[in-house]
C-alpha cells in the first residue's frame, strides 16, 4: 500500500508547484495599484498549493521507503519539500490574518527559491544528474567539457574501466547509480554491482548463461522484467556482445583486453570501439581556419597551363591542385603555385618531369595535407626540401629515387599517416630504420604477389554421366 | 565565370528550353489556356527551388570541366566490379553451418508463406553451404575456400552482409542496383558521378564500362546509360581486345589531319547554328566531337595493358590478346591512375541456378571464382602499394542474393546443384576510399534467410558511396519532369558504421 501511494508523488508534485508558483505571481503582481483586485485570490491559491504540498510531502516520504535513491541524494530534496510544504502553510495562515502585508512579498520570494530548488533536486532524482544542461548550447563554455573517453589502443585498454563502464554509464546508472539504486542495484561502485541487487547477484563471472544482467537485457522488450525498461535507451547488439564477453573472460575488474581471449565476432566489434586515431584522422581534411579566396589571376594562369585547380569543397576557399592534364609541367611551371601557398592542401604532380629544385617552392607550400610526388624526378635532395610542410598527412614517392636517410629527416612531420615507397630502392633495413622515425605512420613498400595456384588456371569438371 | 555571365548563361538556357520545337507543339496541344495561365504562374513561382541547378551549373561547352563536391571527399575514383547474375553469398561471405544439419530436409512453410520467387516452385527442399569458411587475417573474417586469394586480403575490406533489394529478376534487380531504379529512364550511378565531378583528365572518358564473361548485363546498356542527365554523361563501353572503342578509329582513306579539318569544318557550323538558336544540345555535341578527336589518340595508349611489366601481368592472372575478367581489372586500375572517375566492369556467368554445370554451385560456381579471385585481389593489393586504394573505392556485388534452398524449378528436381534467385539478404563487399578495414557489417539469421541487425537497402549503399565522393545524397539533384530528382530517389541513409 505504502508502494501504491508513493507512486503518486511524481503525478502529485506537479499540481503544488504549478499552483504555489501561481500564487506567488499573483502576489507579485498585487503590489501595483493596478493589479490591487488580484489581492483576494492569493489566499485561495496559497491554500490549494498548501494541501497540494502536503499531499507530495507525504507521498514523497513513502516513495523513499522503497529504497532505490541513494539517501544522500534524497536527503537535500526531502527537506527542501518538507520546507515548502512548511513555508506555504505558514504563508497560507499568515495571509489569513492579514490579507495585505507588505512583508508578504520577502515570503514569497523565499517560497520561489525553495519551490524551484526542489523541483530541480527532484528532477536530477529522475532523471539523473545533468539532464537539464545536457543539450546546452556552447556548454564548453560554461566549462562542462565532453568526457567520453578515447581509446587509443584497443589492445591497451582497461576491458572495465574503457569498455564495460562507458556502456553502463550510458544505459545502466541513470537508475542503478549514485542518485538511484533501483531494486536495490549499484553499478558505479565495482563493490556494490558485485555483490548485485535485493534478489542477489546480477552476473556470475565466467558464466554468461547464467548471468541475471544478460538474461534481463535479453528478454523480450516488452516482458515487464526487460532491462533496460520499455522507452529507455535500449543496448545495442555490440553492447550486448561486449558485456557477455566480459562475463564470460571471468569479470576483470582489472585486466587489459590484450590479457582475454578473443573470438572472432568479439574482434570485429572491439574494432568498431572509437579509437583515438581513427577519430582524429580525417579531421584536418579542411582546416579549421578560414583563408581568403586564392587571386583569380594566379588560378587563370594555372588553368591555362592545364593545371586543375579546384576548391576541396564547395565554398571552400581552400584549394587541391592536380597536373594530370599537364604532364609536361616542370621546375618553373611549379613556381606558379608559390601564391596559393596559403590555400593549397592537395597537390598531385604524378607523372610530370620535375625535379628536386621544385623542392624549393614545395616547402613553400607549408598547409599541404597530401602530396603525390610519385614517378616524378624528385631524390634525396628534394624530399629533405619537404620538412616545413608540418600539416602533411600523405607522402607518395612511389616510382622515385629516394633514399630512407632523406625520409628519415623528415621526422619533424608529426602528422605523417601515410607513406608510400613502392618501386623505390629502400631495402628492408632502411624501411626499419623508418618505422622507427614515424611510429605512427602506415609504411606502405608494397611489392605484393598473388601467389599462383593450380586451380586458378583449371577448370572444375562436372562429373561423367555413364 | 563572373555573376553577370552566369546570369546571361541561364537566361539563354531558358530560353532555349522554350524555343524547341517540342517545347512549342507541347504548349499549342494544351491549348491557348492552359499558355496563359502558363505565363501567369510562372510570375509567381516564388517557391520554387533553384538550387537544383545553382548547385551544380555545368559549362555546356565543356560538360565534364571538374567541379568540387559538397563536401571534402575521402575516393576520387570508383571501380565497381559487378559480378552479373547474382553470386552465392552462402558459397563465398555468409557462413551458415547450421544450414549444414539441414542439407536435405523440407523448406518449413514459414519461408515460403505469402513468399515469391523467380523459380522455386512448391517445397524445396534446404541446401548446405557447398564450400568450406575459415577465418582470415587479423579481422578474422569468415571467407569461402572458393576465393582462396581474396582470403589473404580480407583486412581490406568491409563487408556488408544484409543487403536488401526488392527485384527477383536479374534485369530490373541489376537497374535498381545501378540506377536506384528498377525501371529504365534513370542515370546509372556513374553518370550521377560524372555529372557532379565531372571528369578530372581531359583526354579521357569520365565514365568507363568493360564487360567480361562472354555476355552483357541483362539490363542491357541502360546499367550505364544517362537516363534524364545530359547524353554527355553515360558510360563509354570500351572494349580490351580490338578497336577498345567501337566506332571511333577512322575509316580507309581518312587520315588525321582531314579528321582534324572535317571535325573543325562541323564544329564551325554547329557554333554558328548555336549562336542563332542558343540551343544548349548543340554545344554538347560540339564537345563530344572533340572529345572523340582526341580519344582516338589517348584511348588506344591507356587501353593498352602490354606496356604492364610481366610481374603485375602475373599478379593479376591476364590473359594476353583475350577479353577476360583479369585483363579488365588491370584496365580499371590503369585507368583510375590516369584520373577516369567511375570504371564500371560487368562480369557475367554468376547465376548459379543449378539447370546446367556451368551454372552449379559446386561446378560452374567455383569456376567463375577462379577465374576471377587473382585479378580482384591483385587490384586491392596493387592499388594498396601505388597509395591510391587511399582515395578510390573498390566495389564488388551482384544484384541480388541466393536462396538457402535447392532450387526445384517448376518443382521439379534440377539436374545440378544450385539456389534460386533472394531479394531478402545478399552480401557485398567494398574497399578503400574512407571505409573501415577488415570490417563486417550486419549480420543474418541461422540460415541466411533474412537479415538479423544491419540491414541495408540498395538506396542506403548509394547514399553511402555518394557520401564517400563528397555529396550529400539529399541535395544531389537534377531538375526535369518539374521536379528535382535524385540517385537515391526518397529514400537512403548513409551507413555510419563502416565509415572509418
Amino acid at each position: 500500500m505504502t508502494q501504491f501511494l508513493g507512486h503518486f508523488h511524481p503525478l502529485l508534485v506537479h499540481l503544488p508547484t504549478g499552483i504555489l508558483l501561481f500564487a506567488i505571481l499573483l502576489q507579485w503582481l498585487s503590489r501595483n495599484k493596478k493589479h490591487a483586485a488580484l489581492q483576494p485570490a492569493i489566499r485561495p491559491a496559497l491554500f490549494c498549493g498548501m494541501l497540494g504540498a502536503v499531499a507530495s510531502v507525504i507521498t514523497g516520504l513513502l516513495l523513499s521507503q522503497n529504497g532505490e535513491y541513494a539517501a544522500s541524494a534524497l536527503n537535500a530534496h526531502k527537506w527542501l519539500g518538507i520546507a515548502v510544504a512548511l513555508t506555504s502553510s505558514f504563508f497560507y495562515f499568515w495571509k489569513r490574518k492579514a490579507p495585505s502585508n507588505k512583508k508578504q512579498n520577502f515570503l514569497a520570494g523565499f517560497l520561489f527559491v525553495l519551490l524551484t530548488s526542489t523541483g530541480h533536486l527532484g528532477g536530477t532524482l529522475t532523471h539523473g544528474e545533468g539532464y537539464l544542461t545536457q543539450h546546452l548550447p556552447f556548454r564548453n563554455w560554461v566549462g562542462e567539457h565532453e568526457t567520453a573517453r578515447h581509446i587509443s589502443d584497443v589492445e591497451e585498454a582497461q576491458v572495465y574501466q574503457d569498455v564495460v563502464v562507458p556502456v553502463l554509464q550510458a544505459k545502466c546508472y541513470v537508475c542503478h547509480g549514485p542518485e538511484k539504486q533501483k531494486g536495490g542495484l549499484r553499478m558505479d561502485v565495482a563493490a556494490e554491482f558485485q555483490k548485485g541487487g535485493k534478489d542477489g547477484a546480477v552476473f556470475i563471472a565466467g558464466r554468461p548463461e547464467a548471468s541475471e544482467m544478460l538474461d534481463r537485457i535479453s528478454l523480450n522488450l516488452s516482458d515487464d522484467d526487460h532491462m533496460p525498461p520499455e522507452g529507455k535507451p535500449q543496448l545495442t547488439e555490440n553492447e550486448i556482445a561486449l558485456l557477455r564477453w566480459w562475463i564470460a573472460t571471468g569479470a576483470s575488474f582489472d585486466q587489459k583486453i590484450k590479457e582475454l581471449p578473443k573470438t572472432n565476432e568479439i574482434k570485429s566489434v572491439l574494432a568498431s570501439l572509437p579509437l583515438q586515431g581513427s577519430a582524429e584522422k580525417f579531421k584536418s581534411e579542411i582546416p579549421a581556419e578560414k583563408v581568403e579566396p586564392a587571386e583569380a589571376l594566379v588560378l587563370q594562369k594555372l588553368r591555362d597551363g592545364g593545371v586543375l585547380v579546384l576548391p576541396l569543397a564547395q565554398g571552400s576557399n581552400y584549394l587541391e591542385a592536380s597536373f594530370i592534364n599537364a604532364d609536361s609541367a616542370n621546375d618553373r611551371t611549379i613556381k606558379w603555385l608559390a601564391p596559393l601557398a596559403q590555400q593549397l592542401v592537395s597537390l598531385n604532380l604524378s607523372g610530370t618531369a620535375i625535379t628536386d629544385s621544385a623542392g624549393v617552392t614545395l616547402a613553400k607550400l607549408t598547409q599541404l595535407r597530401k602530396l603525390h610526388l610519385q614517378h616524378t624526378g624528385i631524390t634525396a635532395a628534394g624530399v629533405r626540401q619537404l620538412q616545413t610542410l608540418a600539416q602533411l598527412q600523405y607522402l607518395n614517392l612511389v616510382g622515385t629515387k629516394v633514399t630512407a636517410e632523406s625520409i628519415a629527416t623528415l621526422s619533424g612531420l608529426k602528422n605523417l599517416q601515410q607513406l608510400y615507397l613502392y618501386q623505390t630502392s629502400i631495402d628492408a633495413a632502411g624501411l626499419a630504420q623508418l618505422r622507427e622515425v614515424f611510429p605512427k605512420a602506415m609504411i606502405e613498400a608494397g611489392g605484393y604477389m598473388v601467389a599462383t595456384f593450380l586451380t586458378d588456371t583449371t577448370e572444375v569438371k562436372p562429373p561423367k554421366v555413364p | 565565370m563572373t555573376p553577370p555571365n552566369d546570369l546571361f548563361h541561364e537566361a539563354r538556357h531558358s530560353h532555349a528550353r522554350f524555343v524547341t520545337r517540342r517545347h512549342f507543339l507541347r504548349q499549342c496541344t494544351t491549348g491557348m489556356g492552359a499558355m496563359a495561365l502558363g505565363s501567369l504562374v510562372v510570375g509567381c513561382n516564388l517557391f520554387s527551388r533553384t538550387e537544383a541547378t545553382a548547385d551544380t551549373p555545368i559549362d555546356l561547352s565543356n560538360p565534364m570541366a571538374p567541379r568540387p563536391p559538397h563536401f571534402p571527399a575521402k575516393a576520387k575514383a570508383v571501380i565497381y566490379l559487378h559480378m552479373a547474375g547474382a553470386p552465392s553469398q552462402l558459397e563465398l561471405f555468409d557462413y551458415k553451418p547450421e544450414l549444414l544439419k539441414l542439407d536435405g530436409q523440407d523448406c518449413p512453410p514459414s519461408l515460403l508463406e505469402g513468399k515469391r520467387f523467380a523459380f522455386i516452385r512448391g517445397v524445396p527442399k534446404m541446401l548446405a553451404p557447398q564450400a568450406q569458411f575459415r577465418p582470415c587475417g587479423e579481422s578474422g573474417i569468415f571467407l569461402s575456400d572458393y576465393l582462396p586469394h581474396l582470403q589473404t586480403a580480407v583486412d581490406e575490406i568491409t563487408l556488408l552482409k544484409a543487403v536488401t533489394t526488392d527485384q527477383f529478376n536479374h534485369a530490373p534487380a541489376q537497374l535498381f542496383m545501378h540506377s536506384g531504379s528498377p525501371r529504365m529512364g534513370r542515370p546509372s550511378l556513374g553518370s550521377w558521378v560524372t555529372y557532379g565531378l565531372g571528369s578530372q583528365n581531359s583526354n579521357l572518358p569520365g565514365f568507363v564500362v568493360l564487360t567480361s564473361g562472354g555476355k552483357n548485363p541483362d539490363a542491357g546498356t541502360s546499367v550505364w546509360g544517362s537516363g534524364f542527365l545530359p547524353s554527355v554523361y553515360q558510360g563509354v563501353q570500351c572494349r580490351s581486345v580490338g578497336e577498345p572503342v567501337l566506332f571511333l578509329d577512322n575509316p580507309d582513306g581518312m587520315n588525321r589531319e582531314l579528321r582534324q579539318a572535317s571535325i573543325n569544318a562541323i564544329n564551325a557550323v554547329n557554333q554558328l547554328e548555336y549562336d542563332e538558336f542558343k540551343d544548349p544540345e548543340i554545344l554538347t555535341r560540339i564537345a563530344q566531337y572533340e572529345m572523340a578527336f582526341k580519344m582516338q589518340i589517348s584511348v588506344p595508349a591507356v587501353m593498352n595493358i602490354d606496356d604492364e611489366p610481366e610481374y603485375i601481368h602475373q599478379m593479376y592472372g591476364t590473359q594476353k590478346g583475350q577479353a577476360c575478367f583479369a585483363n579488365n581489372v588491370l584496365l580499371a586500375r590503369k585507368l583510375v591512375e590516369k584520373g577516369v572517375r567511375f570504371v564500371q566492369l560487368f562480369d557475367w556467368g554468376w547465376d548459379s541456378h543449378g539447370t546446367d554445370a556451368n551454372l552449379a554451385i559446386d561446378i560452374g560456381l567455383i569456376n567463375k571464382c577462379r577465374q576471377t579471385d587473382k585479378a580482384v585481389t591483385a587490384l586491392l593489393l596493387d592499388l594498396k602499394q601505388r597509395g591510391l586504394l587511399a582515395e578510390t573505392l573498390v566495389i564488388w556485388g551482384g544484384e541480388f542474393g541466393r536462396t538457402p534452398m535447392q532450387e526445384n524449378r517448376e518443382n521439379k528436381k534440377n539436374p545440378f546443384k544450385g539456389r534460386d534467385h533472394h531479394v531478402e539478404c545478399f552480401t557485398i563487399w567494398m574497399a578503400g576510399g574512407g571505409l573501415k578495414r577488415g570490417y563486417s557489417y550486419g549480420e543474418t539469421d541461422a540460415i541466411g534467410y533474412a537479415p538479423l541487425s544491419g540491414q541495408v537497402s540498395v538506396h542506403d549503399v548509394h547514399a553511402t558511396i555518394l557520401h564517400l565522393l563528397g555529396f550529400d545524397h539529399e541535395n544531389f539533384t537534377y531538375q526535369f519532369q518539374g521536379r528535382p530528382f535524385r540517385l537515391t530517389d526518397v529514400a537512403g541513409e548513409v551507413i555510419k558504421e563502416i565509415i572509418a
